[in-house]
């Protein structure tokens, strides 16, 4: 299997079979756009993504190589299934900042699959909590006056039903 | 760090993240509720409240594509979730409230549900697409297998008021179409729709129903003339003859016979389409969705299948009324076997018209369509026994029935079918339901007559009633004011009668007594006749009048009229009041099926009826009483297994 290298914002780099490179869309183009020789020598830059990140990235990716592809259209999103797999559960045990970058790292590289579930692992994060539980879950700062956040509270009181 | 907050994602994977199908409604107004800049993303996507609007009513997905009303607005879905949240709500409400309201009457008239107009008549300052929300609401209520079976039952009246009401209107913008446009398959799903609240009848489906039909045809008729000049009919033509009916045939004589043989071949042959002379009178066989489904219909019906498919080929059918008169009927069996024969020559044949040049002097050609197809002519025409007039003797000069005849033939026939409705359950509620559809089709102060006896049996309201005969009055181009007067003045009287007769105050709640010995709830089965029941009421001894008394011959009874009397449901639909001698207790899992069911019970153990609120305060001690005598009758039945 050939192998190629992607380097990391910090600058380390990483070598990597090609097929597993590929799940991220936005290296495929890359290489296809490009031109790159599998052969060639060349190391593909990843400006956004820091060495840590890239390292699980990666490591999820060769976990799931051999996945079949995710549905294309809007339409089968619903089809998706629910539950996250053990794995990508431990794998996902880690602290909200590397969660984050993670998501916006599967965003940035194209992978429909990490980032569905990172952002599944956040939904639950959000799922049945009230708005204070929300903010504490996620350490996010109420810059509401107490009078403007009574006023949005009452503006969106129907959605509170049975 | 602060990468540690979730602001740090981007506005558009946070939408992602919210339209994450497991997160509710409350869920992400929450989650918009914690900070200005979260408050911004949720509300300003307009995508994520679509997303969430289709994922919680996925059925309400066909409604948008479909409804023109729409096309050239903007829309806030989240407005639209709050409208369609806030209508359902009110719904609820109203139908949680009406068992109290409404437990002591039989039916409801029109009249009472007025309150609900506002949430979904646009005249009344509704959202356009109200009235869908409610059915989509009402629809899941109903299907739901845990629903309180008390909701189940008014929830079910709603839905009829609310469909019927729709109805109306788009029957006025039905009969104010040009004529062209007013086809008969359309006059026909108003039939299925008006009368079948509880179904989901939509005209869409019945038309690619026969869309298919059509289709199929046209594939046989290309293996047998592959050079036939449809084939070189563009889309358009298709699409126009689908929603007009054409003056003419746009084919010559020879291309026409090869259409309608091709159609017979593929409804009658292939389909197996038929033509169900035992079950004329079934109601079902008057709904086209229903002819459709199962391929057996009346003549009526079986006669708008042909000519709306005819129609998509271009071929120009009109329906045709033709009768046969005098008969002699000697005993009941005749009777029948002649019904079948009479009403298969009152049966709608269809008349093709060749016009133009060379067309003046053709005949033209009867279809029967309740007899396979067959062509019928004049010399053809088959005769009845003794009567030996020809019923196309006075063939190409049949006035065709238009879209709005048929339909009211249809619904005449209905009122007949209902009358002799075996099928008892429901009987009255369907019986009102037509003679509605007739008033709809033809305001005619006889119809109200009619209506006005069924109120009157159902101890229903009169003012609906009144109101509108007072409205016929001030039509002083209406021939029967006389007559609309006299029934005028007899419902008002009766009215007076009415509320005499209904006394407002609650009914005392029933004490037990040793001598009763079966309780609200249970099943039983009746000794001699063995079908199976539901006790709904009792008393100590027999309360009936005399003249019932001595019809039933109650002192034939080994107790007389000296022993408890029960108010029954039976499995058939029926209400009954018996004798306790001729209860057998017998639990079963099946339950009654009988309509009413849920105006006194709100749910089935598996083995009895547990009350609703208003009948267990009417009965308070039977609840208990009934749970005792089934443990004992548990227990023993069990001893008795095992000995």
């Amino acid at each position: 299997m050939p192998n190629i290298k992607l380097q990391s914002s910090d600058g380390e780099v990483f070598e990597v079979d090609v097929d597993i490179a590929k799940c991220s869309v936005t290296i495929k183009t890359m290489l296809e756009d490009l031109g790159m020789d599998e052969d060639e020598e060349e190391v593909v830059p990843l400006p956004n993504v820091n060495s840590a990140i890239l390292r699980k990235v990666i490591q999820w990716a060769t976990y799931h190589k051999d996945d079949p592809p995710p549905p294309e259209d809007d339409e089968n999103k619903d089809k998706r299934t629910d539950d996250i797999s053990s794995w990508d559960a431990d794998f996902l045990k880690v602290d909200q900042g590397t969660l984050y970058e993670l998501i916006l790292a599967a965003n940035y590289l194209d992978i429909k699959g990490l980032l569905e579930v990172t952002c599944k692992t956040v939904a639950n994060m959000i799922k049945g909590k009230t708005p204070e539980e929300v903010r504490k879950t996620f350490n996010i700062k109420n810059d509401f006056s107490p009078s403007e956040e009574e006023q949005v509270r009452k503006e969106n009181e129907w959605c509170e039903e049975k | 760090m602060a990468s540690d907050t979730i602001i740090v994602l981007p506005g558009e994977i946070i939408v992602y993240i919210l339209e994450d199908k497991r997160l509710s409604l409350a869920d992400i107004v929450h989650f918009g509720l914690t900070c200005k800049s979260l408050y911004k993303i949720v509300n300003g996507s307009n995508k994520l409240w679509k997303t969430k609007f289709f994922k919680r009513w996925p059925l309400l997905k066909e409604v948008y594509e479909t409804n023109k009303k729409l096309e050239h607005r903007m829309i806030n879905w989240k407005e639209e979730m709050k409208v369609s949240v806030t209508s359902r709500t009110k719904l609820l409400c109203y139908l949680f409230s009406m068992s109290s309201k409404h437990h002591r009457k039989q039916d409801l008239p029109n009249s009472e549900f007025k309150d609900l107009d506002p949430l979904f008549c646009p005249k009344e300052g509704a959202h356009p697409l109200a009235y869908y929300f409610l059915l989509d609401e009402l629809d899941s209520l109903i299907k739901h297998p845990t629903t309180n079976l008390t909701h189940r039952y008014y929830g079910l009246k709603i839905i009829r008021y609310l469909k019927q009401t729709h109805l109306k209107d788009e029957w006025q913008k039905f009969i104010s179409l040009p004529s062209k446009q007013q086809t008969l398959e359309r006059g026909a799903t108003f039939v299925a729709q008006w009368s079948q609240p509880e179904k989901n009848v939509s005209y869409l489906a019945i038309s690619s129903i026969l869309d298919n039909i059509a289709e199929q045809t046209k594939e046989f008729l290309r293996e047998q003339y592959p050079g036939h000049s449809i084939f070189s009919v563009s889309n358009e033509r298709f699409n126009f003859w689908k929603n007009n009916i054409i003056d003419d045939n746009q084919w010559n004589v020879t291309e026409t016979r090869q259409i309608t043989d091709a159609l017979c071949e593929v409804l009658f042959v292939k389909l197996k389409f038929y033509g169900n002379s035992k079950m004329y009178y079934w109601l079902e066989k008057s709904f086209i969705d229903h002819v459709l489904e199962t391929g057996s219909g009346i003549p009526i019906t079986l006669a708008i299948v042909f000519e709306s498919v005819a129609r998509r080929l271009g071929v120009h059918c009109e329906p045709i009324r033709l009768i046969i008169h005098a008969v002699h009927i000697r005993n009941l069996h005749e009777i029948y076997e002649f019904l079948i024969i009479l009403f298969h020559f009152i049966g709608y044949y269809y008349v093709f018209y060749f016009s133009g040049p060379g067309f003046k002097d053709t005949e033209n050609f009867y279809i029967d369509v309740f007899n396979h197809g067959h062509f019928v002519t004049k010399e053809s025409c088959p005769r009845v026994g003794g009567v030996s007039r020809c019923p196309i003797e006075k063939y190409n000069v049949h006035e065709a029935a238009t879209a709005i005849e048929v339909v009211t033939r249809i619904a005449n026939n209905l009122e007949v079918a209902a009358r002799q409705h075996t099928h008892i359950n429901d009987r009255t509620a369907r019986l009102r339901s037509v003679l509605e559809l007739r008033y709809m089709i033809q305001p005619d102060a006889n119809i109200i007559l009619q209506l006005g006896r069924i109120y009157i049996s159902q101890y229903m309201d009169l003012t609906e009633l009144v109101k509108i005969l007072e409205n016929m009055q001030q039509d002083l181009e209406l021939i029967s004011r006389g007559q609309a007067n006299i029934i005028l003045q007899t419902f008002q009287t009766l009215q007076r009668c009415q509320k005499k007769l209904q006394p407002e105050e609650e009914v005392k709640p029933k004490r037990r007594v040793p001598s009763v010995k079966y309780a609200i709830g249970l099943i039983m089965t009746h000794r001699i006749h063995g079908y199976f029941c539901v006790i709904t009421g009792w008393d100590p001894r027999c309360m009936a009048s005399t003249e019932w008394m001595n019809e039933m011959n109650v002192d034939e009874l080994d107790q007389g009229a000296n022993q408890p009397f029960y108010n029954i449901f039976v499995d058939d639909g029926s209400c009954h009041y018996v004798a306790q001698e001729n209860l057998v207790l017998s639990p079963n899992s099946q339950g009654i099926n009988h309509h009413a069911i849920g105006r006194y019970f709100y749910k089935f153990s598996g083995a009895h009826y547990i009350p609703n609120e208003e009948k267990a305060r009417e009965y308070p001690e039977d609840e208990r009483f009934c749970n005792e005598l089934l443990v004992t009758y548990m227990q023993n039945r069990m001893a008795y297994n095992t000995t």
